[in-house]
């Protein structure tokens, strides 16, 4: 009787953890809301406006080497697979963008080109900023918070329940 | 001393009550009484205000959408977007439903300007084409220190951006995707009651003080009702929270603050189209439906519930 009751809480347990553990999850990936608004949305928007940047700076004369590593950083970014390796490839992404967009040749380019120069890196800044204020990592921390408490840290090591990771 | 007793206690859920609604986040302006400007700087002259105000009350009535423009010396921390980002999200700029507010700041101190979108603008209102607007639209006159025809010019832009999203033309206009004197649906489905963001909840805190104590008068007389607390705590608990509408008061309707309401506090909105008491009487002051035209933008407006999650564009370097 005592061991069913055990049993039961055990499993309940892991059932509430795993049900937290997943909203966490969902909030990184869909947003808090679940309507897409997302960091792993707004991460995808930066990968992809960043190739639009790097088609401007093909047929702008850009270094070779700055587009080189814009389109690894991109890869790398395309390739993460835990939320902390996300965040690694965005930084180096981001920064990869903005070599770019500082090594145009202002003087040799047309105002089109210009134009897109300036509202591509505003996207994708912009795109930055918007992750910066996400609630997700106060989210992560909660859970974690939740989960380092007993009996849900029990239950949590019994069944490998892993923290959420941070985005940072 | 059951009278002292009560005014004691009605002193302290004042205090308890008063202190933390009326604490806006440190740093943040409240907003003006038109709510769609705000010159701490002294550059937008009154007509631009004016015209800002009437623009908005038009676009805000069809479609939710909300453009702020707000102007100050410097922003603390230099932090231009972040502040955006707070300032916003403190005055709820657009509707709830479609997050569909602009905000642009301009710091004067700090030669510098931001503009951050609602939520539901992010794909029709990128910040590249904020960007491009800022440069193309305010860059020039405030570069210049002309900062008056700056606004003026970016609002428009922006205004002229947000509404054809929208298909929106003007209130008169026949090329409206929604004609006027048709059930439009709202953007959101909150129901309006006279003055429910309009009225500041000082007023409405002092309202429900000045009846206590003359409740607690009538109980201190051994009146013998014995329920003047509960009807406090009542009157308390339904008139706390500053951003739902608040319920019906139990004393009869009648706006109080700000000008007179078509309903003062009416019941449910009723379909647009209508003139006096009209369907935005809630959020506006004034009288709502189309029958704004050339009246003043006294009274008070508010934020339509919006948010952002940041982001935007500003002066590129």
């Amino acid at each position: 009787m005592i061991a069913a009751i055990i049993l039961s809480s055990l499993i309940g347990g892991r059932r509430s953890l795993l049900k937290e553990q997943k909203a966490v999850e969902d909030f990184f990936y869909n947003g808090p809301d679940g309507d897409g608004y997302s960091i792993q949305s707004d991460l995808e928007y930066i990968g992809a406006t960043a190739n639009n940047l790097k088609t401007i700076a093909l047929r702008n004369d850009v270094s070779e080497s700055l587009i080189s590593s814009l389109t690894e950083a991109r890869q790398t970014l395309s390739a993460a697979k835990s939320i902390s390796e996300k965040y690694v490839a965005a930084s180096l992404l981001f920064d990869a963008v903005t070599a770019i967009y500082n090594g145009f040749d202002l003087g040799h380019m047309n105002s089109t080109d210009l134009g897109f120069r300036s509202s591509l890196y505003d996207d994708i800044s912009s795109a930055m900023q918007r992750i910066s204020h996400n609630g997700y990592n106060d989210a992560a921390r909660e859970f974690n918070a939740l989960r380092n408490e007993f009996p849900a840290k029990l239950i949590a090591g019994f069944f490998g329940i892993a923290p959420a990771q941070i985005y940072g | 001393m059951i009278k002292h007793r009560l005014a004691a206690i009605v002193f302290i859920m004042f205090a308890i009550v008063i202190l933390p609604i009326t604490a806006f986040a440190v740093d943040l302006p409240k907003p003006s009484e038109a709510f769609y400007v705000l010159d701490s700087s002294g550059v937008i002259s009154a007509d631009t205000e004016k015209y800002i105000v009437e623009k908005n009350d038009g676009l805000y009535e069809a479609t939710g959408a909300q453009i702020v423009v707000v102007a100050i010396d410097f922003v603390p921390n230099g932090d231009l977007e972040k502040y955006c980002y707070n300032l916003f999200n403190e005055w709820d700029i657009g509707s709830k439903d479609k997050k569909n507010g602009v905000l642009l700041l301009l710091s004067i101190g700090d030669d510098d300007y931001w503009c951050v979108q609602g939520q539901g603008l992010e794909k029709s209102l990128t910040s590249g084409t904020i960007g491009n607007i800022l440069a193309d639209h305010l860059e020039p006159d405030f570069a210049k220190q002309d900062y008056d025809s700056g606004v003026r010019k970016v609002f428009d832009e922006l205004y002229d951006t947000v509404a054809s999203y929208y298909g929106y033309y003007g209130d008169n206009s026949s090329s409206n995707k929604y004609p006027q004197g048709e059930n439009i649906p709202y953007p959101d489905d909150t129901i309006y009651w006279g003055g429910s963001r309009g009225i500041p909840t000082i007023f409405i805190i002092i309202f429900i003080v000045v009846i206590f104590i003359i409740i607690s008068n009538i109980a201190a007389r051994g009146s013998g009702n014995g329920c003047s607390g509960c009807l406090f705590g009542w009157l308390l608990g339904s008139s706390f929270n500053n951003h739902r509408r608040p319920p019906r008061p139990p004393f009869g309707g009648g706006g109080f603050g700000g000008p007179p309401f078509g309903g003062g506090f009416g019941g449910p909105r009723p379909p647009r189209g209508g003139g006096f008491g009209g369907p935005r009487g809630g959020s506006h002051g004034g009288f709502g439906g189309s029958g704004r035209s050339g009246g003043s933008f006294g009274g008070s407006r508010g934020g339509g519930g919006g948010s952002t999650r940041g982001g935007g564009a500003g002066r590129r370097k």
